[in-house]
């Protein structure tokens, strides 16, 4: 990795902190050399400031470390704050010099054992705040889903302890805030804003097993035809060299959606565009697409997949393929009937 | 820092799809076109007639090609008169626009220029003229050395940007426009990448040897020389320094991409046709990569897979999409390093 520029180091606000603390370090060695009493209070301010410091320095270096992906300084930078906290912990009971034997210590001891307990909720709730807002996972606007609860909306109102979503069913759900903190919970707002690949769709298709087959000559020659191709354009997505005789149709037809595909205008190569045949049943072989569709409006994503349905539906016979519905009863009847 | 100006002449270097080297008269017409060009370019944006078909006006047709992107929905329009009814194969030799003639002609075609051939010069014609005597008295008050030297520090310092953009390599591809992350990938590695003596642009033994190392290098040259234009365009407004080419990033980028596939067809790439795109789709991962370098390497047939549209890019190669961000991000960094 290349030397990290000083000029982090150095960052603007953090170098204010760092010479507030050096003039804080001064007065107190000043103090302490000439035998003045040295308060608590600005022992604590100093070391609050040092472990700050750390701290800021650190979130610093770990975003800088995290444009690239093998980069080793992050563990370090969180090691460092751990360390830090430990340093301000010790430093806080030899400031105050806590120690079992003073009678202060239990009655804060016991007081603060049962505020943690009747507050726990707002104190988990005003920690989950801190992380979400600073690390800017949930903004209001945001479109979350929150599985445990069945919310799946637009963040309204961030509180302390609460989050108010406004549903798509035009509902409203208030969740605690350290929900989000302890449970699972998506946030969707990248991907609706198009900032990612795209929206996935996640198709699968039966395909009767019956209708799969290799080609005849007949087959291979309609399908490579002038006519044919003048209406359906099937050579722009297919070499023409695997149309030939006993070439197995859902080979050619898996070939051709993919190839169709990578050509659209609206789908993404990226990260992944799959057309692939999975698992055969005993109704018949599962067609699976997964692709991803560059937009930033619901219904454009939803339009598109409805689009993707209607395509395969339609060019699926082009091969000799079959979609596979379970017969109804009454065609059972009619096949009765017919018995 | 003005005292080490790198005076260089790169276009000597350049060759054609058959490995030799263009002729001094064509060398010559590029240099003269392109100091005219970038002196006529450098107001607003305006459409141009070039009026006569002569190598040197053909010259200055490749040049105002390579110039004119500016942030706009609008194309400029550039307009060559000519009464030579083979003028378009003319302009698809290697020394003017090449494969742009063709590029320009396909349906859809979203280029920031449109190419319109006409007999006579309309009347009324409301932009630039540029004339063959215009480019003669322009060039003739010029000092030999500004007209056939390049001062190639930009193009030295865009280089630089390109190899920081290929170290930072956990950017949101696909959220490109998230400047957050480029400015600071600038701000931490700014130091270790433009500070220093400024290089000379030209290897001798190695741009003898390998003519895509020189297209490359003459590619950084066309769009350092965009740099200024772009300044100019920024100016203006209360916003800071580095904050308005930040909010204008995404105009910046398509611009520049725009700039780039035409920069790319003119100096003989082509877009990839239909087998070569039946092969590569049935390829994956670092398979699908090779082939591409493949298809970009070859000198005698040079093919590139981002020669398309912005929108297409981004579900096409989308790691890509990072090189013009950050390049559009840099540029006040490296004019201020130039005039430091």
């Amino acid at each position: 990795m290349k030397r990290i520029g000083k000029k982090w180091l150095i960052h603007g606000y953090w170098l204010v902190v760092a010479m507030l603390l050096i003039a804080l370090l001064a007065v107190i060695a000043w103090r302490s050399f000439n035998n003045y009493s040295i308060s608590p209070w600005l022992s604590l301010l100093t070391l609050t400031m040092f472990v700050g410091l750390v701290w800021g320095v650190c979130g610093d270096l770990t975003n800088i470390f995290s444009l690239r992906k093998q980069e080793g300084g992050i563990t370090w930078c969180q090691i460092l704050i751990l360390c830090s906290i430990g340093i301000w912990i010790a430093g806080v009971v030899w400031i105050f010099q806590i120690h079992k034997s003073s009678s202060s210590t239990i009655v804060f001891g016991v007081i603060g054992g049962l505020m943690t307990v009747v507050f726990q909720d707002k104190i988990k709730g005003v920690v989950t705040f801190i992380h979400l807002r600073a690390h800017h996972l949930l903004n209001i606007g945001d479109w979350v889903r929150v599985p445990k609860y069945n919310v799946d909306g637009e963040v309204r109102r961030v509180t302390l302890t609460t989050v108010t979503i406004y549903n798509w069913d035009t509902t409203t759900s208030n969740i605690p805030i350290s929900t989000l903190h302890a449970d699972h919970f998506v946030n969707v707002q990248y991907m609706a804003e198009g900032k990612t690949y795209g929206w996935r769709i996640d198709k699968t298709f039966l395909v009767d097993t019956e209708s799969v087959h290799t080609l005849s000559k007949e087959e291979a020659e309609m399908l490579k035809s002038e006519e044919f191709n003048k209406q359906h354009n099937i050579l722009e997505y297919l070499p023409e060299d695997e149309i030939k005789e006993g070439a197995l149709n859902a080979r050619l037809y898996r070939l051709y959606l993919h190839h169709y595909l990578m050509n659209q205008p609206d789908v993404s190569q990226m990260p992944r565009l799959l057309v692939q045949w999975l698992d055969q049943q005993k109704e018949g072989i599962q067609l699976h697409l997964y692709v991803f569709i560059i937009t930033n409006n619901l219904d454009d994503f939803d339009w598109h997949q409805s689009l993707l349905v209607e395509y395969v539906m339609q060019s699926i016979g082009w091969f000799g393929l079959r979609l596979y519905q379970l017969p109804m009863s009454f065609d059972e009847m009619i096949e009765e009937a017919n018995v | 820092m003005n005292k080490n100006i790198v005076r260089e002449s790169p276009f000597e270097y350049l060759k054609d799809r058959n490995g030799n080297k263009f002729s001094e008269e064509t060398v010559k017409n590029w240099y003269k076109a392109r100091v005219y060009v970038l002196d006529r370019l450098s107001g607003d944006q305006q459409d141009v007639l070039i009026d006569g078909d002569s190598p040197l006006m053909l010259s200055v047709a490749r040049h105002v090609a390579l110039y004119a992107h500016f942030i706009s929905k609008k194309p400029t329009v550039i307009t060559l008169v000519s009464q030579n009814d083979n003028i378009e194969d003319e302009l698809r030799k290697e020394e003017y626009l090449c494969n742009l003639v063709d590029y320009l002609k396909r349906p859809g075609c979203d280029l920031d220029i449109e190419l319109n051939i006409v007999k006579e010069a309309p009347d009324g014609f409301q932009g630039i003229i540029m004339t063959e005597k215009d480019v003669n008295d322009f060039i003739n008050n010029k000092k030999p050395e500004d007209v056939y030297t390049i001062d190639t520090r930009k193009a030295v310092l865009a280089e630089k940007i390109y190899e920081l953009g290929a170290l930072i390599d956990n950017l949101p591809a696909e959220d490109i426009h998230c400047t957050k992350r480029y400015a600071m990938a600038l701000e931490a590695y700014e130091y270790d990448f433009l500070r220093g003596e400024i290089h000379p642009l030209i290897d001798k033994a190695q741009w003898e040897s390998n003519p895509i190392k020189v297209k490359n290098s003459v590619s950084s040259i066309y769009s350092a020389d965009c740099f200024e234009s772009r300044a100019r365009a920024m100016k203006g407004g209360k916003k800071g320094r580095y904050e308005i080419w930040e909010q204008n990033n995404e105009a910046l980028s398509i611009s520049e991409h725009a700039r780039w596939v035409v920069e790319r067809l003119i100096m003989g790439y082509r877009p990839i046709n239909r087998n070569e795109r039946l092969e590569y789709e049935i390829l994956f991962g670092q398979k699908r990569l090779d082939y591409f370098k493949k298809l970009k390497s070859n000198p005698h047939d040079l093919v590139h897979i981002d020669i398309c549209s912005y929108r297409d890019l981004r579900r096409i190669d989308p790691n890509s999409l990072k090189y013009d961000s950050f390049l559009m991000l840099a540029i006040p960094r490296i004019l201020n390093k130039i005039n430091e």
